[in-house]
């Protein structure tokens, strides 16, 4: 049996396909043409004719895809949302305020302001009132809204009134809803952007993702098709298309995961080098190290797990420029169009892929040192030392000449299609999230542990391979009895 | 003339979570609300202590509580106009001056809130030159300030004035409304006339917080990876210890909501009143005691403490007897 990782990008679709062991038994990548939909058939016809294998050897597809992040860049295929907060004491701070405006503008259709939202111990902040809730949406709609957010004042603590209040909204209207308390813990405006930007992308991962059901079945696939998230495990298709936002930073941990395994190393620094953009994240003990503070998504400040990336706007198809005796690269790039633009093919511009075919030539030595010196100084602001091998992967990496590798700075073999290798070793997880007294916390904390691990077997997760993953502890302060909110995830290989 | 405006705020933001030693709350939770109210409203004037007018009475504002509250209950300017109303009624044909309760963390920025919705200036000086957990750790009350009129208010519209004697009602009786207003509350106390200044602030505090966040004045004591974090609420304090690691170098700091000492390989390299700040090396973001992790890499400032706070008399109120901190177990445990 084989597993398919499937990684979908805007220049190329890649494929990584995984036996029973993790290894990967074949790759391949296919250009996206006229839509990704479409480059996926392709490459996937193309996988069957070269690697002789059937679906019925095909446990489980796991797709990786940059559809949510490359939408909000673009700002296309984006619902207008209507955000409603539930928060009795009338917040002045309105909504999206530190976005980039171009985000801002397209995004938000308008906000309105209810009685509701608790108190820290559940006291209601004012009660919630269906006739305010009701004029309060028909309002929004008015003003142009598709999708609606709602978040309570500690929805994420107590739900009750965000469930309530989505209750009485789906009986009047048929519009599509994001609830904050799913989507992140404690920080009103960092859970208000996520609710915001999930609401917003439920329109470019719906229909993106129904027509990858729909083409792959009509190839008579009939197996489980799932997608990665940003934490490195897989939801269902139907769940990705509820919390796009959860995939938004899927790219990036898809490349780290897989550039550590294609090397059997399990710390290292990753550089992802595309057609437009270079990621560099690290791994430790063979998982992305996720940034610290809230992770900051096209300019946008939200409590999602991202790991830490440095981006460079410089990858393969960058655009150089010649400027007196200096030289720039990129910010822009050919991107798809690479071999109809690129001088060594007969077009018009001068790319980062026509310095590599001669770095002979000491102009083209000089850009291609920079390129490297920008690399270094990128991984240098992510550590405080160079003290693990570096990886070099993704479709641009092979621009690199081989004299800048040696043993410590390398590229794993398959390096091309890491991300769809990352994608298919996704793992599953299982998720608890409670309230505790904070005197229990040692003998709650491993029952919750016990709990959440079996929720990951459930979801078909090998026993002996699952962890925690992600161990929240929020006290809840000035309370008679002192509480704790806990949320627990583990995660576990994919039998 | 001085004044904060949409520029300036950042620098105002990372100072004051510099001087905060890790606690007074992450300025970030008023960072995006002020931003606003001066985009809106314009720049608000800082003004120096030889400029208040005679009639003055200056109002040191704070949001009193646990700061991860407000992080979620964001806080609204009602509360604020609640408690200026209401001082109004006590001080009928005064002039108004804000200022800062405390320098150090998310509080530096209150006053300016206010201050920017009904125009008023903001003094610059504070009652602390840094923060501390109590209330007591504060100049006027050094000075035997112990009769005070206080005005705390929610942002549901209620607000209360409270009169006490000494200094362990007022603590007492503000923690207890604070939790009955959903443990998050605005204060206003220790208010002074012009002619009283002296004896109650700890002049340039702005100014200060500003400078450090233009440019770092400290000593640097180390860098290192947060390999350990242990801490629990108690009494309504963030109370712990976290380790530090670089090779063979160990740092141990212990908290009381602020950083109050640190030691290193055992030894104390400094300890209350000096302030001990950690920035995360990679993002240069100061890290409050609440937000400790492991696995994040710090470098480790020390800056010297207001020269108030050296004073005999204000050194025994805030020397590191004075918290509740279990120091010697830590060191016996570490030498394991």
């Amino acid at each position: 049996m084989y597993r398919l990782g499937i990684d979908v990008g805007g220049t190329h679709v890649d494929f990584a396909l995984v036996d029973r062991q993790d290894k990967l038994v074949y790759g391949c990548k296919s250009l996206v043409e006229i839509d990704t939909v479409a480059a996926i058939i392709k490459g996937i016809k193309k996988l069957q004719q070269e690697f002789a294998f059937n679906f019925d050897q095909l446990s489980s597809i796991h797709v990786g895809t940059t559809l949510a992040v490359n939408s909000l860049l673009e700002l296309k295929s984006l619902y207008k949302v209507g955000l409603l907060r539930l928060a009795g004491h009338n917040p002045d701070l309105p909504p999206a305020y530190l976005w980039p405006k171009a985000q801002r503008d397209v995004i938000l259709a308008g906000y309105e302001t209810v009685a509701g939202g608790r108190e820290y111990n559940n006291v209601s902040c004012r009660p919630l009132n269906p006739d305010e809730i009701i004029a309060a949406v028909k309002k929004l709609i008015a003003a142009g809204a598709e999708s609606l957010a709602l978040i309570g004042v500690f929805s994420s603590i107590y739900a009750e009134d965000e469930l309530l209040a989505a209750d009485i909204i789906q009986n009047q209207f048929s519009i599509p809803m994001s609830l904050s308390h799913e989507l992140g813990g404690i920080g009103f405006i960092e859970r208000e952007n996520a609710t915001i930007l999930n609401a917003t992308l439920k329109k470019v991962l719906t229909e993106g993702l129904s027509s990858l059901k729909r083409e792959i079945q009509k190839l008579g696939y009939q197996g489980e098709c799932l997608i990665s998230q940003n934490n490195g495990t897989v939801f269902s298709l139907e769940e990705a298309m509820r919390f796009p936002v959860k995939t938004i930073s899927s790219g990036p941990t898809n490349s780290l995961v897989g550039a550590s395994k294609l090397a059997q190393c399990l710390n290292a620094i990753v550089v992802d080098i595309g057609g437009t953009s270079t990621d560099i994240g690290i791994v430790e003990n063979g998982f992305p190290v996720y940034s610290s503070r809230g992770g900051l998504v096209a300019g946008i400040s939200s409590n999602l797990v991202t790991p830490d990336i440095v981006a460079l706007a410089i990858g393969g198809g960058s655009i150089i420029r010649k400027i007196e005796n200096n030289f720039s690269i990129g910010p822009d790039s050919v991107g798809a169009a690479l071999f109809n633009r690129c001088q060594s093919h007969g077009g018009p511009d001068f790319t980062f892929y026509d310095v590599s075919q001669s770095t002979d030539n000491p102009v083209n030595a000089r850009i291609m040192a920079d390129f490297i010196d920008q690399i270094k100084t990128a991984i240098l602001t992510l550590v405080p030392k160079i003290n693990k091998p570096i990886l070099f992967v993704g479709g641009g990496s092979r621009n690199i000449p081989d004299r800048f590798f040696d043993e410590n700075v390398y590229r794993p073999q398959h390096f091309e299609v890491a991300n769809a290798y990352g994608a298919a070793l996704s793992e599953v997880s299982g998720q608890v999230d409670c309230i505790i007294k904070t005197k229990d916390r040692e003998s709650q904390l491993s029952i919750l542990e016990s709990e959440a691990k079996s929720l990951a077997i459930k979801k078909g997760a090998v026993p002996s391979s699952i962890r925690i993953i992600e161990k929240r502890i929020l006290p809840l302060f000035y309370m008679q009895e002192p509480m704790l909110r806990i949320l627990v995830t583990a995660s576990g290989k994919k039998a | 003339m001085k004044m904060l405006d949409v520029k300036s705020l950042p620098l105002l933001s990372h100072g004051a979570s510099i001087l905060g030693s890790g606690g007074g709350g992450d300025a970030a939770i008023l960072f995006s609300h002020l931003h606003y109210l001066l985009d809106k409203n314009g720049p608000v004037t800082i003004i120096d202590i030889d400029e208040l007018a005679p009639e003055a009475v200056v109002i040191p504002l704070a949001l009193i509580g646990a700061p991860l509250i407000s992080l979620e209950r964001i806080p609204n300017l009602a509360m604020f106009i609640n408690i200026i109303n209401k001082i109004k009624l006590d001080f009928p044909e005064k002039t108004f001056v804000l200022m800062p309760a405390e320098i150090g963390g998310s509080n530096a920025l209150t006053p300016f809130l206010l201050a920017s919705a009904l125009s008023l200036p903001v003094l610059d000086a504070d009652l602390i030159g840094r923060a501390f957990p109590k209330l007591n750790m504060c100049k006027p009350a050094v000075l035997g300030k112990a009769k005070q009129v206080s005005y705390l208010s929610s942002p549901f519209g209620d607000c209360l004035r409270v009169e006490t004697n000494t200094m362990a009602a007022l603590e007492e009786e503000l923690r207890d409304l604070t939790v009955q207003f959903g443990s998050s509350a605005a204060i206003a106390t220790f208010l002074f006339q012009a002619k009283e200044v002296d004896e109650y602030v700890i002049p340039q505090s702005i100014s200060r917080a500003m400078e450090i966040g233009e440019k770092m004045q400290a000593t640097y004591l180390g860098s290192g990876w947060i390999t350990e974090v242990n801490h629990e609420i108690q009494n309504g304090f963030l109370m712990g210890h976290a380790v530090i690691k670089q090779d063979k170098t160990e740092f141990i700091l212990f908290y009381q909501n602020e950083y109050l000492c640190i030691q290193k390989n055992g030894i104390n390299a400094a300890e209350s009143p000096s302030i001990i700040a950690l920035i995360e090396s990679r993002s240069g973001v100061p890290i409050s005691s609440e937000a400790l992790k492991y696995g994040l890499q710090v470098d480790i400032f020390i800056l010297d403490a207001p020269a108030f706070w050296l004073q005999p008399d204000a050194l025994s109120v805030v020397n590191l007897s004075a918290f509740d901190l279990n120091i010697q177990n830590k060191v016996a445990v570490c030498i394991d």
